[in-house]
């Protein structure tokens, strides 16, 4: 772009600076004034800035244009502003050749001979006027340019600049044409992207083009208008500047019926008139109009002419490309659609009255509207959208009501009963029968004859320490494991020292000892001691570890008075100061925790002192560890009631164990048929459902 | 003032803490009479701290019955054999007759009844699993259940035959070999997650013991 | 005391055959007769051990120094434990609980300390070391006597249970761009030979559960046959 280029105020075309109108949106590039001066004087000056002062310029090019072509001086009591009123520019179009309209070849025919207005009664400045228009006429009627798609009615308005001053001078627009809007000459900004098409620059006000000179409409600068001479393109007519109401305007008059007065429309669109309502409005006595806005009422009814070609119609204004780049994609919907100009409506208020395709103000500032920049596309992870969906359906749900329950149908469990009696039935009958009587086992579990070995390899003098840390509820399995280790120590007389760390220990320890000692004649106090009960678990093993004489205060069931050293005085207790001083450390345990506890917190006081583990069948997986290495922690493990059986018939003395035994036996193999059976039916079950399922696909 | 008491109580924590674990490691006299010192009054307290639960107990079933919640009436029986047998062994001992009948015709019963119970559920259990679950794990878990029962468990035909002898080889090879490898697995992860949970204590990053 | 002996054991055994019945009528469903069981039991057992550590703990270590060896068993050993003791009973209540904070972290403090020595001392090292020991060609296996081929795949399956049992319990992985959680084929692998393991111990564990429980329930219902033969029988 040079400096010379022209930049279009609508849509920011560049186009050359001798246009004066856009090559796209057929806007006006120049004011009126202002290209009739250009076009009188030479080249165009160049436009100062987007916001100039067209008022200034037009007075300014008025008064160039009146030095220029020696017009006289506005004279005095004529108004200023026609002084400055813009000359038409010859440039613009006429109407297609042979296309005038009617109102137009009247005006033509009646241009070609003189005025008919009384010599004497138009002023000079008139008649100079009116003489200017025809030369000029006929200078562009030799030079007219070839008929665009860019015309506009102001174009029209200059041609009939030319033309005589006929009061019928309509100022006709050709049906492609669309209806600039009147008012304000537009500040030269960047177009909105999707806003309708740039429409013909506005013409310069009413006011600034054709006042009264009465003045009843004063110019938008607020400055009295100086006429000093009619525009040309205005075609003043006599009548009017004589202070007649125009025609269009007899029979009108302001309507006690309508609100507040209107402007009238002072262009007429093909199809679309000045309402007889509108018109009605305007208070005419003291408005002279000029002759060319007679015919609009005339006008109104008339059929529209033919549209024409569609590349005659005003093209789309387009956007710039540094605009066009900005323009957010898919994001802005406009919702002021732009419609045909058949179907546009009519203005019916405000200074644009009667006016097609004006923007609807009001309509589109209350419409909601979306913003012209919604930011960026929303980039969303398959994640996201996952979680978001699952979110969107737990509201859903929290959303749906969700019917009642219905009543839970009480289910008895048959299951449960044909089990449990299985179960109780198989127990008792070895007890109730004394059948079947099911054969001890032979084999002899692999860990039990070095216990036994060891158990051979103890010393007399040496009490064993007997850890009862199980809770009641084990009773009946570990006392029968538990039994025969007894049985052992007793049948070599080995003293006996109890211990532990829960409260039902101490009495657990009587129960056992008592059952079985009896039979060996084993007294308390004499062979063996309660030491009593130890609260804290790995603090109460590692206190008793680290000395046992001061870590218990008192014992249990002691025969004598429970002092400290009451209870170690015993015999049972003779050599022991320490934890090593034991013989051995037997620890009945039925849980994981406690037998690991011993072993973490006790096996290092042993010393030479073998650690042998009673545990119950369900933890010896987890105590095995500690056994079967090369430096084993647990020296023996005795676990299970085959075990325990298999350590009675070594002894040769049948112990609970063997009571057990039938009942346990029967139990087991109540348990094994339930799995097997339960194994089955989940097989054919599985072979059922996948069979159906085979048929049904 | 109320963070200065937590600091010192997170301070005392660590520090009788790292007094008792240094005595593990490092064998010096002052050392061992100090842990030493430190593990009886841990046994001291646990002693309270039992009464404390026992306390405990009764606060709440007292409130059941003085509220007349729904079940009050379990909770006075509950109420009647705790004090009954507390007083009787506060005064007589527990190791009077009277306590030790108490001790074996009510608790020792109802233990052992519950975990009779226990035969009855875990064999269920089993019948279900293998019913209505059918996936690696659920055989093997169950497979070798079976196998161990089987091995367990007294043999109909007598331990001589040859099945009999497969299935106890069997049985003793995996509760020997596989079983023992999974064992030591769990015991070593058991003792990590227990010293990972001990340090963290002992670092007060973990304060179980109140503000 | 001085107590019928005969009369209380013989009550003692009517009083546990019928809290037997009433526990196990729970096959049946939950029932009055199991609820008062249930409690009686709580409250019996509740109050014994109350009664165990009052006497056997609390009373030897607090009141008996005093009333055994008068004002000389005042030292600054027993003073900080009847302090300490108070303080921990004051927790009783909540307005005083603050109190109680100090012993519950002495007691916390050497409990832990306790948990991770034993840990170390007692289960870590010893166990590594047995693995490690396993390895040893030369050695025999402590509880068969096997050597050679046999011994050394009993301990490659050892050594594969323990490590692979190891890795199992290991739950941390990297996050992937959806933010699942991310493991390397190789750890998923032995993840899942671990979970046989487990599943395999597990197995034994609760054939050996099974075992005890119905050694247990034998033992009661061989008591209730045997009293009721007895009651009948005469």
């Amino acid at each position: 772009m040079t400096m010379a280029d022209v930049r279009c105020p609508m849509c920011s075309t560049i186009n050359p600076a001798d246009a004066t109108a856009c090559s796209v949106c057929g806007a006006r590039l120049k004011p009126m004034i202002a290209g009739e001066a250009e076009s009188l004087a030479g080249p165009p000056e160049p436009q100062e800035g987007e916001a100039g002062d067209w008022l200034a310029r037009i007075r300014s090019e008025v008064e160039r244009k009146a030095e220029t072509s020696g017009e006289a001086p506005p004279r005095p009591g004529e108004p200023e502003w026609l002084n400055r009123l813009r000359p038409a520019s010859g440039e613009e179009e006429g109407p297609p050749e042979g296309e005038l309209p009617e109102w137009l070849s009247e005006e033509e025919g009646s241009a070609a001979g003189p005025s008919e207005a009384a010599p004497g009664e138009v002023p000079d400045w008139l008649a100079r006027i009116r003489e200017r228009q025809k030369t000029e006429l006929e200078a562009a009627a030799e030079e007219a340019p070839p008929p665009s798609a860019d015309d506009d009615w102001l174009g029209r308005l200059r041609r009939e600049e030319f033309l005589p001053t006929e009061p019928e001078a309509p100022l006709g627009e050709e049906p492609e044409r669309e209806a600039p809007p009147l008012g304000p000459r537009p500040p030269s900004r960047p177009l909105p992207p999707s806003s309708p098409p740039a429409p013909a620059a506005a013409p310069p006000p009413i006011s600034a083009t054709g006042p009264p000179p009465s003045g009843r409409i004063p110019p938008p600068s607020g400055e009295k208008p100086a006429v000093s001479q009619a525009p040309p393109f205005m075609g003043i007519s006599k009548d009017l500047l004589e202070g007649a109401m125009p025609k269009w305007l007899e029979g009108a008059g302001p309507s006690s019926d309508e609100g507040l007065p209107h402007m009238p429309a002072l262009v007429a669109e093909e199809g679309l008139a000045v309402t007889p309502e509108s018109a009605s409005d305007l208070q005419m006595g003291s408005i002279d109009i000029p002759n060319w806005l007679g015919d609009l009422r005339k006008d109104a009814g008339v059929a529209p002419p033919d549209a024409g070609a569609p590349g005659d119609s005003l093209a789309r204004a387009t956007l710039p490309a540094w605009l066009e780049a900005m323009r957010p994609m898919d994001t802005f919907r406009p919702v002021v659609e732009i419609q045909a100009e058949d179907a546009q409506e009519v203005e019916s208020a405000g200074p644009l009255a009667g006016l097609r395709g004006v923007l609807l103000a009001e309509p589109v500032v209350a419409m909601p509207r979306q913003p012209s920049y919604s930011g960026a596309r929303l980039e969303v992870t398959e994640r996201q959208f996952a979680l978001a969906d699952l979110i969107h359906r737990m509201v859903e749900q929290e959303a749906s009501e969700v019917g009642p329950k219905p009543p839970a149908r009480r289910r008895l469990p048959f299951s449960r009963w044909a089990i449990a009696g299985a179960l109780f039935l198989a127990v008792a009958l070895p007890a109730l029968l004394g059948a079947p009587s099911l054969s001890v086992p032979t084999l002899v579990p692999p860990g039990l004859p070095a216990l036994i070995t060891l158990v051979d390899s103890l010393p007399g003098d040496r009490p064993v320490l007997l850890v009862f840390d199980y809770e009641p509820a084990y009773a009946g399995e570990l006392d029968a494991v538990a039994g025969p280790l007894l049985e052992d120590l007793m049948q070599r007389d080995i003293r006996l020292a109890t211990v532990s760390t829960r409260p039902s220990g101490p009495p657990l320890a009587e129960r056992l000892i008592r059952r079985i000692g009896d039979a060996h004649g084993y007294l308390n106090g004499q062979d063996y001691v309660h030491l009593g009960y130890l609260p804290g678990g790995p603090a109460a093993v590692q206190l008793f570890a680290r000395d046992p004489r001061e870590s218990l205060a008192g014992g249990f069931l002691l025969a004598q008075e429970p002092t400290r050293r009451g209870m170690w005085s015993t015999p049972v207790l003779a050599g022991v100061q320490q934890f090593s001083d034991f013989g051995a450390v037997v620890i009945i345990a039925a849980g994981t925790e406690i037998a690991r506890t011993w072993v973490e917190q006790a096996g290092p006081w042993t010393g030479a002192s073998p650690l042998v583990m009673v545990a119950s069948a369900g933890i010896e997986p987890l105590i095995r560890p500690y056994y079967e290495a090369l430096n084993p922690q647990v020296d023996a493990v005795l676990s299970g009631l085959p075990a325990a059986v298999a350590y009675e018939q070594a002894n040769g003395r049948a112990g609970d164990a063997r009571l057990l035994w039938d009942s346990f036996g029967t139990g087991m193999l109540v348990a094994e048929m339930a799995l097997i059976l339960g194994g089955m039916y989940g097989a054919a079950s599985f072979l059922l459902r996948s069979g159906t399922g085979t048929s049904e696909s | 003032m109320r963070l200065r008491l937590s600091l010192l109580w997170a301070a005392v924590a660590s520090a009788v803490g790292l007094l008792v674990l240094a005595g593990f490691f490092i064998q010096t006299p002052i050392l061992i009479a100090l842990g030493g010192s430190l593990v009886g009054l841990a046994v001291l307290l646990a002693g309270v701290a039992l009464l404390l639960g026992l306390y405990n107990l009764l606060s709440v079933h007292l409130r059941k019955i003085s509220l007349q919640e729904r079940g009050w009436p379990y909770s006075a029986l509950l109420v009647l054999s705790l004090l009954g047998t507390l007083v009787l062994g506060v005064f007589f001992g527990p190791d009077n007759p009277v306590a030790l009948v108490l001790f074996n015709s009510f608790q020792l019963p109802a233990e052992a009844s519950l975990m009779a119970l226990l035969a009855v559920t875990l064999t269920l259990a089993g019948f279900r699993l293998i019913s209505r679950r059918r996936d690696l794990l659920s055989f093997v878990f169950v497979g070798v259940a079976l196998l161990v029962l089987l091995g367990t468990g007294p043999w109909p035909s007598g331990e001589t035959s040859d099945t009999y002898l497969l299935i106890i080889d069997v049985r003793n090879w995996l509760a020997q070999v596989w079983a023992a490898g999974g064992a030591r697995g769990i015991l070593l992860g058991v003792a990590l997650g227990a010293a990972a949970t001990g340090l963290r204590v002992l670092l007060a990053a973990d304060r179980p013991y109140g503000e | 005391m001085t107590v019928d002996l005969t009369a209380l054991e013989t009550a003692g055994t009517i009083a546990s055959a019928l809290l037997t019945l009433m526990v196990l009528s729970y096959i049946l469903g939950d029932n009055v007769l199991f609820r008062i069981a249930v409690h009686l039991f709580v409250g019996v057992a509740a109050g014994y051990a109350g009664a165990l550590a009052l006497r056997t703990v609390l009373y030897p270590r607090l009141v008996l120094p005093l009333l055994s060896d008068g004002f000389s068993a005042i030292t600054a050993a027993f003073v900080v434990s009847w302090v300490l003791a108070l303080l921990l009973g004051l927790k009783a209540w909540p307005s005083t609980a603050w109190l109680g904070s100090l012993p519950m972290a002495l007691l916390v403090g050497v409990g832990a300390a306790l948990v991770v020595g034993g840990a170390i001392t007692g289960t870590l090292v010893p166990q590594a070391l047995a693995t490690m020991d396993s390895l040893d060609p030369s050695a025999v296996a402590p509880l068969t006597g096997e050597t050679g081929f046999e011994r050394v795949a009993n301990v490659l399956i050892l050594l594969i249970g323990t490590i692979s049992t190891l890795v199992y319990f290991r739950f941390t992985a990297r996050r992937g761009p959806l933010g699942e959680a991310l493991r390397s084929p190789l750890s998923i692998a032995v993840s899942f030979v671990g979970s046989v393991f487990i599943a395999l111990t597990f197995g034994v564990m609760y054939a050996g559960a099974l075992a005890a429980a119905l050694a247990v329930l034998s033992e009661r219902i061989q008591f209730l046959v045997g009293l009721a033969r007895g009651l009948l029988g005469g």
